[in-house]
């Protein structure tokens, strides 16, 4: 059976259910009953929310460190150090070649660089660093989240496979909670742009409690998420 | 594994369950816990209230439109460059993922949990291919391995204590190190991850769909969803087809509303929206994206008068505040859905037959009816599956008798005044401590658990006249 005919049969046959005539668009959604997810932390401050933000992603048991933009790479180098330097991944992001994170990392650690050309090779080196350097696009105060999205030069594995994952953020980019970050994503559609293929929203170290509650960091992902956070406010 | 998680009666199973101490125990911990947690965070978001009625308002959008937000959201998924497959039954959806994973050959299979694929039995038709399905949820890992089954929505593996979950492991893998959840969260880590990086296909299921973008949301707190999307070739996520919202904004609130009610999170540690297949020039992420599109009796179900129950999020809970679960956990209920959902939908999706003693688990107390975050009104609905029974004839034999027998004496005065006076004084004089010398039926249940109140052999009525007269 084709996909056309196996559409058409599964979804007519489900209207007939419903008790109405098959419809191709849906209708438009009624007005909301409230705004809370949209103004929720809208009242606050870019400064207040960046505290929010730091707050409980410490709550979340994330290594938060907080610099001016001419101490990133300084900040950097010493973040690795402290979480065991080694071997090191990192994003081909422009961001962290502007910053110069990416050239000073280079020099002291065995490096590489996530890139299209290299193939499979991203995610042996990946699977063998110990840490891994993404650039978030957003921090989400209300949940203490980071934001990334998949690219050909962003790998999704360079914040999956290390133990430790360092996530770069400028406060200028943190945004009051999903509802924002969803608005963008919404506008996106709305333009017809394609959605990265893969987004992800980051809080906190990769965790379960599955065995008698007990939160455990780390089953299966990074076991310490550290934030280098750039003060541009 | 299907729907059905046993094939005991309802009164084995839960006799087996309330003397199951570590499951008690565990039940009543996790209810206590989650629950504060819960609460803690509802009061942290505020407006609680107003928040449900608008995730209701956008459940109920979607449902009314389902057929609609379904071609879109399979239009945008081909567009994407995925592909679509509509199942109308359990069959048809195992079917086509066998076929998928024979025409890739597939030798080993990392899943991250979904309810769907166990509610239509999946591994079980996979492994006879002798493909290697692995669950890559610690709990559902943990329960693989030692051949149980889930015994709550958010929770699996709820009723083990680290005693069994360590001999579990040891017996099966040669563990040899600690007791801790510490060190056994190690072991299962360092066991999985090669075959996250060996597995030529990764199944999970669907949070929510999201109609105008054509993606999938996942949430999770190990990371394994990432891991099994992100390094196998294939992924195939299967999702019940009124799993869906309309845009991301819709998505905020329900995984605000998921995360607060399941676990008391603000957020889940991962929320991951999938758009199609990796793109070109991306090195990870799969390279073949299909979306499953489940049925299997939800239909019947949006026509029907339960309809308000396809808006559930499975956020469990209703598990986590229902008395009738904290007294015999998700293995009483004998279905992978258990608790006041479970008594809700596995009779619908499963038929009467097999699933007629569920809406029996239940006292009515509407404890669940408070907490659902998308305002279900579950009590009513366990109660309109008695009524439905009763109109079928499928009530208990001895409910049938008790009821016969209370209309009668109802309606006749004289018969009710000398039940109730013959009564008082007859279980005055039978009742010892706590306990009668009959036990049989709903009272030999009941003195199993509980003693009886003990009767001073007046009845109400001529307790209620001689006050009248001081």
């Amino acid at each position: 059976m084709d996909f056309q005919h196996n559409r058409e049969q599964f979804l007519n046959r489900l209207a007939a259910k419903m008790g109405k005539a098959r419809s191709f668009s849906p209708q438009a959604m009624e007005e909301p009953l409230n705004r809370y997810p949209t103004e929720r932390l809208t009242e606050l401050s870019q400064a207040q929310l960046c505290e929010e933000f730091v707050n409980f992603a410490k709550v979340m048991m994330v290594d938060v460190k907080v610099c001016p933009e001419s101490d990133v790479v300084s900040s950097a180098l010493s973040l690795c150090e402290k979480y065991g330097g080694n071997s090191v991944i990192l994003n081909d992001d422009e961001r962290l070649t502007r910053l110069g994170i990416t050239q000073a990392l280079q020099e002291k650690y065995p490096c590489h660089i996530w890139s299209p050309k290299t193939g499979q090779q991203n995610i042996d080196k990946a699977e063998k660093a110990n840490i891994g350097v993404v650039y978030a696009e957003y921090g989400l105060a209300e949940s203490g989240g980071i934001v990334l999205y998949s690219q050909p030069e962003r790998g999704r594995a360079v914040s999956l496979l290390p133990e430790k994952s360092i996530v770069v953020l400028r406060k200028s980019q943190v945004l009051p909670r999903v509802a924002q970050l969803a608005k963008v994503l919404h506008d996106k559609a709305q333009k017809s742009e394609r959605m990265p293929s893969c987004v992800n929203i980051i809080s906190g170290p990769s965790s379960t409690a599955d065995i008698e509650l007990i939160k455990v960091v780390g089953v299966h992902g990074p076991v310490a998420k550290i934030y280098l956070l750039i003060d541009d406010l | 594994m299907s729907l059905k998680t046993s094939n005991l009666a309802f009164k084995e199973r839960v006799n087996h369950e309330v003397n199951n101490e570590i499951m008690r125990k565990a039940v009543v911990k996790a209810q206590e816990t989650i629950g504060a947690n819960r609460q803690k965070m509802v009061d942290e978001l505020g407006h609680w209230e107003e928040w449900r009625d608008l995730a209701k308002q956008i459940r109920n959008h979607v449902l009314q439109n389902l057929d609609a937000y379904l071609y879109q959201l399979s239009e945008n998924v081909i567009k994407n460059g995925g592909h679509v497959f509509f199942a109308e039954t359990a069959e048809e959806a195992t079917n086509y993922i066998r076929r998928i994973a024979r025409e890739k050959n597939a030798k080993k299979i990392v899943k991250s949990k979904s309810m769907v694929t166990e509610e239509i039995g999946l591994n079980a038709v996979l492994e006879q291919d002798n493909i290697q399905v692995i669950e890559t949820d610690l709990g559902e890992y943990l329960l693989q391995i030692s051949g149980d089954k889930p015994s709550h929505i958010v929770v699996p593996a709820i009723h083990k204590d680290r005693h069994q979950i360590r001999k579990d492991l040891h017996e099966k893998l040669g563990y040899e190190g600690a007791e801790t959840p510490e060190d056994m969260t190690l072991f299962v880590r360092k066991k999985i991850r090669q075959d996250f990086l060996e597995a030529d296909i990764g199944i999970s299921g669907c949070n929510f769909a999201v109609a105008e973008t054509g993606s999938v949301c996942l949430v999770t707190n190990e990371g394994n969803l990432r891991l099994a999307t992100t390094l196998p070739k294939t992924h195939i996520a299967v999702m019940g087809m009124e799993r869906l919202a309309p845009t991301f904004q819709e998505v905020d609130v329900l995984i605000t509303m998921l995360a607060r009610s399941a676990v008391g999170a603000k957020l889940t540690g991962y929320n991951t929206w999938l758009t199609g297949p990796r793109l070109e020039g991306e090195t990870d992420g799969p390279e073949d994206f299909h979306l499953v599109i489940v049925d299997n009796g939800r239909s019947d179900i949006l026509a029907s008068e339960f309809k308000e129950v396809l808006r559930c999020i499975r956020c469990g809970a209703c598990l986590n505040t229902c008395p009738a679960y904290r007294q015999i956990g998700g293995h009483g209920y004998g279905s992978i859905y258990p608790g006041p959902i479970g008594a809700v939908i596995s009779p619908l999706l499963g038929g009467y037959e097999e699933f007629k003693d569920l809406p029996y688990a239940c006292s009515l107390c509407t404890a669940c009816n408070s907490v659902c975050p998308v305002r279900i009104p579950l009590a009513q609905l366990i109660n309109k599956h008695r009524e439905k029974m009763v109109a079928q004839n499928l009530r208990p034999p001895l409910e049938k008798l008790s009821i016969l027998g209370f209309n009668f004496a109802n309606s006749h005065p004289a018969v009710w005044k000398v039940g109730v006076n013959m009564g008082a004084k007859l279980m005055n004089k039978l009742i010892k401590d706590g306990k009668a010398p009959i036990s049989v039926g709903a009272l030999g249940e009941w003195t199993k658990a509980r003693n009886l109140p003990q009767s001073d052999g007046e009845s109400f009525r001529d307790w209620f006249k001689k006050r009248g007269s001081n």
